[in-house]
Formats: C-alpha cells, sequence, structure tokens
C-alpha cells in the first residue's frame, strides 16, 4: 500500500476514534463540574406522554415505532410520489419485485435476527451488564447513540464503495435509474444483514441506552428516507431568502434530497453528481469532516449506473447465493469484481 | 455458492465485526471510565461541603479514598 494512503487511513481511523469518543468526554466533563453521579441516583426508563392534542399522532410514531411508525411514514411518501409521477415509467416488474422484496423481507428476518442478538446472543456472552449504563443522561445518550451509530454507517457505507471485493454487496442500492423513498431500503440482504451500526446500537441498548436509541432511530429513519425521496422538500430553503441560512446549517449537518441524489448519480462529470462521496446517512457532517462531500445545491440529471443491465431481482437481492444469468455482468458467475468505471477510487 | 463466494462473504464479515467492534469498544470504555473515575473522586460540590465543615469534621485524604 502507497505511504500516502496508509497515512490517510491513519487519520481517518484517528478522526474516527476522537469523535466516537467526544459525546462520552463532553458528558464527563459535565458531570465532574456539576458534581452529578447519576449511577448512585434511582432512575426509571422515561415514558413518552402529551396530553396536548395535536401532538397525539406525532407521539404515537414515536410510541409504536417499532409496529407501523415508519412503514406508516414510508407507505405515505410513496403514495406521494406515485401521485406525483415521480417514477415515470422506469419502475418496471423486475425493479418493483426488487422493491417492494427489499422493503418487505429484512423486515421479516432481520427483526428476528437482531431480537436474538439482543435478547439472546448480548446475555449470553455480557451476562450482568444489562443496563450496566442506564444512569446515562437522556440527551447524553441521544449525542452517543447518535453519532454511533451514524459514524459507523458512514464508514460501512464508504468501505462498500472503496474496497472492491465489498462493491457488489452495495451495488443494489445503486442500480436504480430513478429516486424515490423505496431506494433507502433497497440492498443486497446480506448488506442488510450485516450492518453494523445495526449491532452497535443494539448492543448499548443491552447496555441501558434503550430508551435514547428509540429516539434516534425515528429521527435518522426519518431523514434517511427524505433523503432518498424523489420530493425534492429541501429546494424552498436554497431559493427563498429568509430560509436560506437556514438551509446553510441544514445541507452541511443532515442528508438532504440534494446532497444525497448527488450520491445516487450515474456520473460525477456534471459538477452536480458525487457518486465518490456524499456517504453520510443522517448526517453530512461526516462527509465535510472525512473530505468526502460536494454541496451544490442542484439535482442530477440521471440516477443509477451506466453499466446497468436490468440484473435479474433475485441476483440483486441476494448475490452471491443467487448470481445474475447476464454474462460478463459484476453479478454474474464469471464477471468481474468491479467495473472500474462505477467505483468509488 | 462457490469456495470463492464463501471467502469473499467471510472476509465481508470480517469488516462489519471490525467496524462493529471499535465504536462499542470506545463507548463502552469511557463510560465505564466515567463511572469508575467519578465514583472514586469527590465531586466539587461534596469539596466545597467539606470546606465549610468544622475540621474535626473534614474527611481525612485516607477517609475520602475508601
Amino acid at each position: 500500500m502507497e505511504k500516502e494512503k496508509k497515512l490517510k487511513i491513519a487519520k481517518n481511523l484517528l478522526a474516527s476514534v476522537f469523535i466516537y469518543a467526544l459525546p462520552v468526554v463532553l458528558m464527563f466533563l459535565w458531570l465532574y463540574a456539576t458534581g452529578q453521579k447519576p449511577w448512585e441516583e434511582a432512575f426509571a426508563t422515561p415514558q413518552i406522554n402529551t396530553s396536548t392534542e395535536w401532538l397525539q399522532p406525532i407521539v404515537a410514531i414515536f410510541n409504536h415505532l417499532n409496529t407501523w411508525g415508519l412503514t406508516a411514514l414510508v407507505l405515505l411518501l410513496g403514495v406521494a410520489e406515485f401521485a406525483l409521477g415521480l417514477y415515470d415509467r422506469r419502475w418496471d416488474t423486475n425493479e418493483k419485485i426488487l422493491d417492494t422484496a427489499c422493503f418487505i423481507i429484512p423486515k421479516l428476518i432481520l427483526a428476528p435476527i437482531t431480537a436474538y442478538f439482543g435478547l439472546k446472543f448480548l446475555p449470553y456472552a455480557l451476562p450482568e451488564l444489562q443496563n450496566i449504563f442506564a444512569w446515562v443522561p437522556f440527551w447524553w445518550g441521544f449525542a452517543i447513540i447518535a453519532v454511533a451509530d451514524d459514524l459507523t454507517q458512514y464508514w460501512y457505507h464508504r468501505l462498500h464503495h472503496e474496497v472492491p471485493f465489498l462493491w457488489r454487496f452495495h451495488r443494489t442500492h445503486h442500480s436504480a435509474p430513478y429516486m424515490g423513498m423505496a431506494m433507502a431500503g433497497r440492498q443486497n440482504i446480506i448488506y442488510t444483514f450485516f450492518f453494523s451500526q445495526i449491532y452497535v446500537t443494539a448492543t448499548m441498548v443491552y447496555l441501558g441506552l434503550g430508551f435514547p436509541a428509540l429516539f434516534v432511530r425515528v429521527i435518522k429513519s426519518t431523514i434517511t428516507t427524505l433523503a432518498h425521496s424523489s420530493i425534492k422538500w429541501d429546494k424552498p430553503f436554497y431559493e427563498i431568502s429568509f430560509l436560506k441560512p437556514i438551509g446553510w446549517v441544514l445541507e452541511r449537518l443532515i442528508s438532504t434530497p440534494a446532497t444525497h441524489h448527488a450520491h445516487h448519480a450515474d456520473t460525477a462529470d456534471d459538477g452536480i453528481g458525487n457518486y465518490k462521496g456524499n456517504f453520510g446517512n443522517m448526517f453530512f457532517l461526516w462527509d465535510l469532516i472525512f473530505g468526502t462531500g460536494i454541496i451544490s445545491r442542484k439535482y442530477p440529471k440521471s440516477y443509477g449506473i451506466k453499466t446497468y443491465q436490468q440484473e435479474e431481482w433475485y441476483a440483486q437481492l441476494a448475490w452471491p447465493i443467487f448470481k445474475s444469468k447476464i454474462e460478463g455482468n459484476e453479478l454474474a458467475a464469471t464477471g468481474p469484481e468491479v467495473n472500474k468505471a462505477e467505483f468509488a477510487l | 455458492m462457490t469456495i470463492q463466494d464463501i471467502i469473499i462473504l467471510s472476509k465481508k464479515i470480517g469488516v462489519g465485526i471490525a467496524v462493529f467492534l471499535i465504536p462499542t469498544l470506545i463507548i463502552s470504555s469511557g463510560l465505564w471510565a466515567t463511572q469508575v473515575y467519578l465514583t472514586d473522586k469527590h465531586s466539587p460540590k461534596v469539596a466545597s461541603e467539606a470546606a465549610h465543615k468544622k475540621p474535626c469534621e473534614a474527611p481525612t485524604r485516607a477517609q475520602s479514598n475508601n
């Protein structure tokens, strides 16, 4: 490996360690300065309750997140996208089956796997550590989980773009020639099952940070779904004068349709597309810190992969268990590991 | 699935485990160290209370370390 590349990896690793530790260090300083020892106090898991009528639907989404909250949001956005005709005629049968399978299968299989990890594996591997950190104050727990979950996903995602043997596990997410809410979940199932951040957060929940993790999950899933949506909700923030300062902060802090659509562009030659960067999911901040972000406030003209051959839905869903029959294709048995034209490095 | 596929899959799972372990260990050890360090140490609030006590009531260094 080149010396320059090694130095870059070392720098990124050190910066990541610093960022992961930052909320914990800040919490330590705050507890030290105020003299608080929350682990010596009796604490109870807080509940979200409100008597304000108009807040009830929002509270219901938070409280019923794991049953119908996020599914309701995705379906609502999906209906809006169809009503606005944003899929055009590019959503053919192969894409429909793939997007639907990617929407349903993780819900049926991933949920039991993470439940098994949290309820069986962790109590077996780390007995007596359950809720050991339940004393962490809510907002500090929120900051710790938000950083841990999203920075882990940033690196998991970025590695699948930059390490050649990992690319084919993530290719499905980029193959669609359109953008929409369904894209957020359009993944190869093996990529989804080994999402590192799911297991980081599950471990933190086991150690006692369950309540903050619930809030992070709602906010993150909402931002990620809205960033993939073909409804360009961020446009007013770039065009209306009094909203521009908010837009400036927003596009640097979180993923927006403009920055995330750029990641799904099929070219980087127009100064808008940036499939070699803009990896952030909830926070765009990581791309600014690690130098992979481009903000253009414009939306790509076309999406997907230039070399896409409409590979069979089952090959995209479960490569390498099922392979494409298209000769020479990356997902075929004899295909290349990676097509240099579509790869980040 | 070929042997080559299983090797790629194993390497992928290895990367996933490394990406999982780094943040989990940093955060868990940070939270554990916070609790241990601050439990053993007098907080500023406790120290100021001790300063207002009569000399005979203030804990000695040996007592405070217990």
